[in-house]
């Protein structure tokens, strides 16, 4: 019966030492990774945000410069726009086609009021052949 | 919890986010698996026009991570997922593991304001219900089966085994969006028979279930 009391007793507090050491190996783990946390830099912006924003800087400023009737930088502009927005699909698969249709619109009309006929074309294929 | 974990030479964020986007074909029944990218550690976890919010900056993980997969698919339906990738080592190989797992499921209906399951209290007593605006969650709280799908998807608990475990925030929330709402759930894999599962299939059914309730 000793003996019996003595295998019980041992093995309970070998159960609880092992939860007790694995309870503290997480929490000092927990404590560990948080201040490696606490002193990393702060989250850095995804890339694709940053062609986003860019994006549509663009198209405003390429739309303010053709109400402005200064066709020429707007064409610059839409260009650059329409590259990034280019880029943009292709960082982000199946995103902002509607947006790069949009901007390959723009630039087109562009073209065409430059007398650029072929250019303007060859852009307008490109947004007819965005699904 | 016997894992979702790459060892030695599989333990690289590509082969990680190759088997996720696996795994998801694979539960979802698609033809193709969506597409899964790596982002790094100390990227915000949030590509362009996603839905996710930005990652935490303290993920109450014992494991630091590494970097984190993100999936944006269009099929079955429109849902995003971003999971956290630890780092380790599994005896003396340098290992990969799964972590969080936040999904994002864009809603037809509208909410009016901020839903989210409530902590519930000690096991054994009044299970969490959903806590917000009291005509959206009259709706949603009559549902028995959406609060246990929601309850089997927010896990309060995870670890290696039964001798390892750590607490996890739950979080299962519905925000108002212009043209919609969306359906955010933090959740964790799990082990199945041959593998681990990513919980894919519960969360749309429980945002299928869910855009029923709010209609």
């Amino acid at each position: 019966m000793d003996d019996l009391l003595y295998k019980l007793v041992s093995a309970v507090v070998t159960g609880v030492l092992i939860a007790l050491v694995g309870a503290m190996s997480m929490a000092a783990r927990r404590r560990r990774v948080a201040r490696e946390e606490a002193a990393a830099p702060a989250p850095v912006e995804d890339r694709s945000q940053i062609l986003l924003r860019q994006a549509r800087e663009l198209d405003d400023r390429r739309d303010e410069l053709a109400a402005q009737d200064r066709q020429a930088e707007a064409l610059a502009q839409a260009r650059e726009a329409a590259d990034l927005w280019r880029e943009l699909t292709r960082v982000r698969p199946g995103r902002f086609h509607a947006e790069r249709r949009a901007a390959l619109g723009r630039l087109s009309e562009l073209l065409a009021d430059m007398g650029q006929g072929d250019q303007a074309a060859r852009v307008r294929q490109e947004a007819a052949g965005l699904s | 919890m016997p894992a979702a974990i790459w060892a030695g030479r599989n333990a690289h964020p590509e082969k990680v986010a190759a088997d996720i986007a696996a795994a998801l074909g694979d539960e979802l029944g698609l033809g193709e698996p969506p597409l899964a990218v790596t982002l790094s550690a100390e990227s915000a976890g949030v590509p362009a026009g996603s839905l996710l919010p930005p990652r935490e900056r303290f993920s109450g993980m014992p494991a630091p991570t590494r970097c984190y997969v993100y999936v944006d698919a269009p099929t079955p339906r429109a849902f995003e997922l971003r999971a956290s990738v630890m780092g380790g080592r599994s005896g003396i190989r340098r290992s990969l593991g799964l972590g969080h797992l936040l999904y994002a499921v864009p809603l037809a209906p509208r909410v009016p304001s901020h839903i989210e399951l409530g902590l519930g209290a000690a096991p054994g007593s009044v299970p969490a219900r959903f806590d917000g605006d009291t005509a959206v969650t009259d709706r949603l709280n009559r549902d028995a089966r959406l609060l246990d799908l929601a309850h089997a998807l927010t896990p309060a608990t995870a670890g290696l085994d039964r001798q390892y475990t750590w607490q996890v925030a739950c979080r299962l929330t519905i925000d108002p969006r212009p043209d919609g709402s969306v359906l955010f759930v933090q959740t964790l894999h799990r082990p199945t028979s041959r593998a681990w599962s990513l919980g894919a299939h519960a969360v749309l059914d429980f945002a299928a279930r869910a855009e029923t309730a709010l209609v």
